[in-house]
């Protein structure tokens, strides 16, 4: 399932499109020094995504709404705990805000519930795609998705845009752990390939 | 390294684990720098899934998060100081390497643990399991930590949100034959025993109703129940 090691994801050190990891990095430090007019201005840059992500995982606009302010500021409270040599700033602020989404979702309702809920409803491939607008960097992303097997897919886009666990995704999947386990890890290398995507 | 632990890195990675395994993957990462590189790598690509769902938020939101932060206190990096503000974030981190120490208090009492395992059924063990990750997880968790004369520590986590606590007991000095030790809690005027261990190393979920402010060990032989503490070992202060 690994590509071959000569694939070129170290084109990746030039930023894709479109992409701000720099300088997001940069504005976290600023940030954790205090400096408000840098969280003003990473919130310009992340509010979208951040607000996106929490409201594909909550499903109710004033409830994401909620989520994503607590966030935010988490994210300004806890600025000077982010450790920029142990993953990407973009990766940090995100954890924070699915976090705060999949605790409001499990305070909101027993989780038997929920995997009862979402298995008749989740589509969320189709849906991600639909919503999808234009943007170089959506494209990116867009296509790449397209190149993982479907169950490569499904398994990322479930647990990441679901909150749901890997082990509730071979739940809703009715596919046996250490197959989800392993198509999570095969289908993020391959997109982490196709994106270009290298870290230090 | 071992390939079943590795093939956990994507779901890591997208943060799709309990936090027990969170806690074991990131022991596993501390000793496997190439682990750590791929993990970071594809939270970086899992983050990348966020640009696909971008939508812009109501405009208010902007001017109510900036309110929000003039009024909000940040947190210093990590330190050890116990008078610091206990932010969710920092008892995140404490509840991580308490998980691990819980697993790795699991593996070195193996023998313990599989005695444990032969009588308890998977369903309640299970639930032991999610509940000593509530309490890991929880916002209020406190943590205490004491060494223990004669070499180990122990370690406890409460909440009192929860009303439960978890007692970790790693390598104290190994218990004459017929012996064991006694967990307790101490509210005023009063003793609790709330579990026993047959070996230096282990834990213990307990619940703790009145908020006690102590917590203890004491080694007691097994032949005789006791209502009181008679060795103690070690106290531990909780408040």
């Amino acid at each position: 399932m690994t590509p071959p090691r000569d694939s070129p994801r170290h084109l990746g050190s030039v930023p894709a499109p479109g992409s701000a990891a720099p300088e997001l990095d940069d504005l976290l430090r600023r940030v954790a020094r205090g400096d408000e007019a840098a969280f003003g201005a990473l919130y310009d840059q992340v509010a979208p995504r951040v607000f996106g992500l929490v409201k594909r995982v909550v499903r109710d606009s004033a409830q994401a709404e909620e989520v994503t302010q607590e966030a935010l500021v988490e994210v300004w409270r806890t600025a000077a705990r982010y450790d920029a040599s142990r993953g990407s700033a973009a990766g940090w602020l995100f954890t924070i805000a699915r976090r705060r989404a999949i605790d409001r979702v499990r305070s909101e309702q027993a989780a038997a519930d929920r995997i009862r809920r979402t298995a008749t409803q989740e589509v969320p491939f189709d849906e991600v795609v639909e919503e999808a607008t234009a943007r170089v960097e959506q494209q990116q992303v867009r296509r790449c998705l397209k190149g993982l097997t479907e169950l490569q897919r499904e398994a990322i886009t479930m647990a990441y845009y679901g909150g749901h666990t890997y082990r509730e995704v071979a739940e809703l999947l009715d596919t046996a752990l250490p197959t989800i386990k392993t198509r999570t890890r095969d289908g993020l290398i391959r997109l982490r390939d196709c994106l270009g995507v290298s870290f230090g | 390294m071992s390939p079943e632990v590795h093939t956990l890195a994507g779901a890591y990675a997208l943060d799709a684990v309990n936090d027990i395994e969170r806690a074991e993957f990131a022991r596993h990462m501390a000793q496997c720098p190439a682990c750590a590189q791929e993990v970071a790598e594809l939270q970086a690509t899992a983050a990348r899934l966020a640009d696909m769902v971008a939508v812009a938020p109501p405009a208010w939101m902007r001017g109510a998060v900036l309110g929000q932060i003039g009024q909000t206190r940040q947190v210093g990096p990590w330190r050890r100081d116990a008078g610091a503000p206990a932010g969710q974030a920092r008892w995140r981190r404490v509840a991580v390497a308490v998980a691990a120490a819980v697993v790795v208090a699991a593996g070195a009492g193996t023998f313990a643990v599989q005695e444990e395992h032969r009588v308890r059924d998977a369903r309640a063990a299970a639930a032991e399991a999610s509940t000593i990750a509530a309490v890991l997880g929880a916002r209020d968790a406190r943590v205490r930590s004491e060494p223990v004369t004669g070499g180990g520590q122990v370690k406890v986590v409460v909440s009192d949100a929860l009303r439960e606590g978890v007692a970790v007991l790693s390598d104290l000095p190994t218990l004459a034959a017929g012996h064991s030790y006694q967990l307790w809690l101490l509210p005023p005027g009063q003793t609790v025993n709330v579990g026993v261990l047959r070996s230096g190393t282990g834990r213990q979920l307990f619940t703790d109703r009145h908020g006690a402010p102590t917590f203890a060990v004491s080694e007691e032989q097994v032949t005789t129940p006791v209502t009181t503490p008679g060795t103690v070992v070690q106290k531990v202060p909780l408040l």
